[in-house]
């Protein structure tokens, strides 16, 4: 793979992996609510 | 033909969606709020342009010049942390605030005074962005347009009446609109010349001739996000955090587009399509100027050009134009906000609850409209002396908000105290002015920065002024209480 491709996965995998975090964090958080 | 193709595609839209929905905008609540009754896909384009302006493309792709692929950072931690913190968290509390604006709800939380000082301070914050922006639009205009207009005033001059015709028509639900079309040519127009640029240099050696370039010059780590320098972690990672956490989540440009969504819900769930739009926003434009620093002609223009340069050699016309289309789309998505949000404070809080609280719908909406022409007017005079986005200028003002914005954090989480909150505001500016007109010489540039002092000022006086004075409780504590209250009311009746 070329590098800016593994650029463009590695960027993908961490800002969606960072985003699922808050969103399982937003779902402890407030158990019970509708998303 | 670049130019003309971007000029007739944001005309062509902005008329478009000027006549489609100036019917829909019946008051001048609609005009600055989008009428509170839109679904989560305009919310989240609402939102999600707003913050990718140049400092999301330009000022990255030339830092890329010097710190190379790392600088994606920046876009990693601003839509893997920023995006979601604002729309899961942020969002929501400014719309349970039932105010308009950022300053009306510090007004709320601490007291009238409080609000009417930071209405005064954040309109000039804005439009100092709003220079920056403006004059990188016209920069796009002027290099991708190959120099067939002279920067100042002519593309000056376009920019701000593009941005003019960005709002004017229909406020926020324009903009709603507008930004959901431009993230999408965004996206699309600067991913579409990564792939142009990857079949350009197929016959050129390919893309392991720039990775092999930039080995040959002993900096391979340009090719990879894995350079942690002090420079990047201080100059990069750290600001990142500080400014779009602390700064834009204090921005009515972020929380205007709150007031347009149907409901908390709608703020949401565009969360994870928010969070990849602001992070690959800006990886197009990396990619280019690391491309371009690597072929000798190119790289001869400078890492301001580099991007610009690099198109008119390596793609045809008609994609220099969709490039040119999806760079204005961030700055000028960014700078219609900008003014559109400075118009909303200055009318609302200045002019109406300050000056006149019994003022009519249709004045509040004419007010706004010719507020807005004036914000553009404020501008350009300065845009035609900048001649260039200023870094400087970016953290100077960013940094106004960074006091604000710790404070409202600890009036809505833990304690209001109004001593409290105006005592660290002032520390906060005083620490701001003094770094950045007086800047220590005898720091690392990496450590000069002006939002190192003024978060540490927030963070000193804010905390510790807290501990020691008493309060009353955080501000979402408060509102719950009488949400029980009320319930318990209406069971009693």
């Amino acid at each position: 793979m070329a590098w800016p491709w593994k650029i463009l996965l590695f960027q993908f995998c961490v800002t969606l992996g960072m985003a699922v975090i808050f969103y399982i964090l937003w779902r402890l958080a407030h158990r019970g609510r509708s998303w | 033909m670049a130019l003309i193709i971007a000029i007739a595609y944001f005309l062509l839209l902005s008329v478009g969606t000027s006549l489609w929905l100036r019917s829909r905008v019946k008051s001048g609540s609609d005009f600055v709020t989008g009428g509170g009754t839109l679904p989560w896909p305009l919310v989240t384009a609402g939102f999600v342009l707003a913050p990718l302006g140049s400092g999301h493309t330009l000022s990255l792709w030339e830092s890329s010049a010097d710190i190379g692929a790392s600088v994606l950072w920046w876009a990693i931690m601003s839509g893997g942390i920023f995006v979601p913190l604002f729309l899961l968290w942020f969002g929501p509390w400014f719309r349970r605030l039932q105010v308009q604006t950022f300053p009306e709800g510090m007004g709320r939380i601490f007291g009238e005074k409080i609000g009417w000082m930071i209405s005064a301070v954040f309109p000039a914050q804005l439009m100092g962005i709003c220079i920056a922006e403006v004059s990188a639009t016209a920069a796009a205009l002027y290099a991708l347009g190959g120099g067939a207009l002279p920067l100042a005033p002519h593309c000056i001059l376009i920019a701000v009446v593009l941005t003019i015709i960005y709002i004017i028509a229909a406020g926020l639900m324009q903009v709603a609109w507008m930004n959901l079309f431009n993230a999408t040519m965004l996206i699309a127009g600067s991913f579409m010349a990564v792939f142009w640029t990857g079949s350009w240099l197929a016959g050129r050696g390919g893309w392991e001739r720039i990775a092999g370039f930039y080995a040959s010059e002993g900096a391979s780590w340009k090719t990879s996000v894995f350079n942690f320098s002090p420079e990047v972690i201080f100059t990069l990672i750290f600001p990142c955090l500080i400014l779009t956490v602390f700064m834009q989540s204090a921005s009515q440009v972020q929380n205007q587009p709150m007031l347009m969504a149907r409901s908390e819900s709608d703020i949401r769930r565009g969360v994870f399509w928010a969070a990849l739009v602001n992070s690959f926003a800006a990886y197009p434009w990396v990619i280019l100027a690391l491309v371009g620093m690597a072929i000798p002609t190119v790289a001869a223009t400078g890492a301001k050009l580099s991007v610009p340069a690099l198109a008119l050699e390596a793609f045809p016309p008609w994609m220099v134009g969709i490039l040119m289309i999806a760079l204005l789309a961030a700055t000028l998505s960014t700078t219609a906000g900008l003014i559109l949000a400075s118009s909303h404070i200055i009318v609302h809080d200045i002019f109406k609850r300050a000056c006149n609280p019994r003022m009519s719908d249709r004045t509040f909406l004419t007010l706004t409209r010719t507020m807005i022409g004036v914000c553009a007017v404020l501008v350009i005079i300065p845009a035609l002396k900048l001649g260039s986005p200023v870094f400087s200028i970016f953290m100077w003002t960013f940094s106004f908000a960074i006091p604000v914005f710790g404070v409202y954090l600890i009036g809505m989480l833990w304690k209001v105290n109004k001593y409290a909150a105006w005592i660290t505001i002032s520390a906060g500016y005083l620490a701001n002015f003094y770094w950045t007109f007086a800047s220590p010489t005898w720091l690392p540039s990496y450590l000069s920065l002006n939002l190192y002092p003024t978060t540490f000022a927030t963070l000193l006086f804010g905390i510790g002024l807290n501990l020691i004075l008493p309060g009353e409780p955080g501000y979402l504590r408060q509102l719950k209480a009488r949400e029980a209250a009320s319930g318990r009311r209406a069971a009693e009746a």
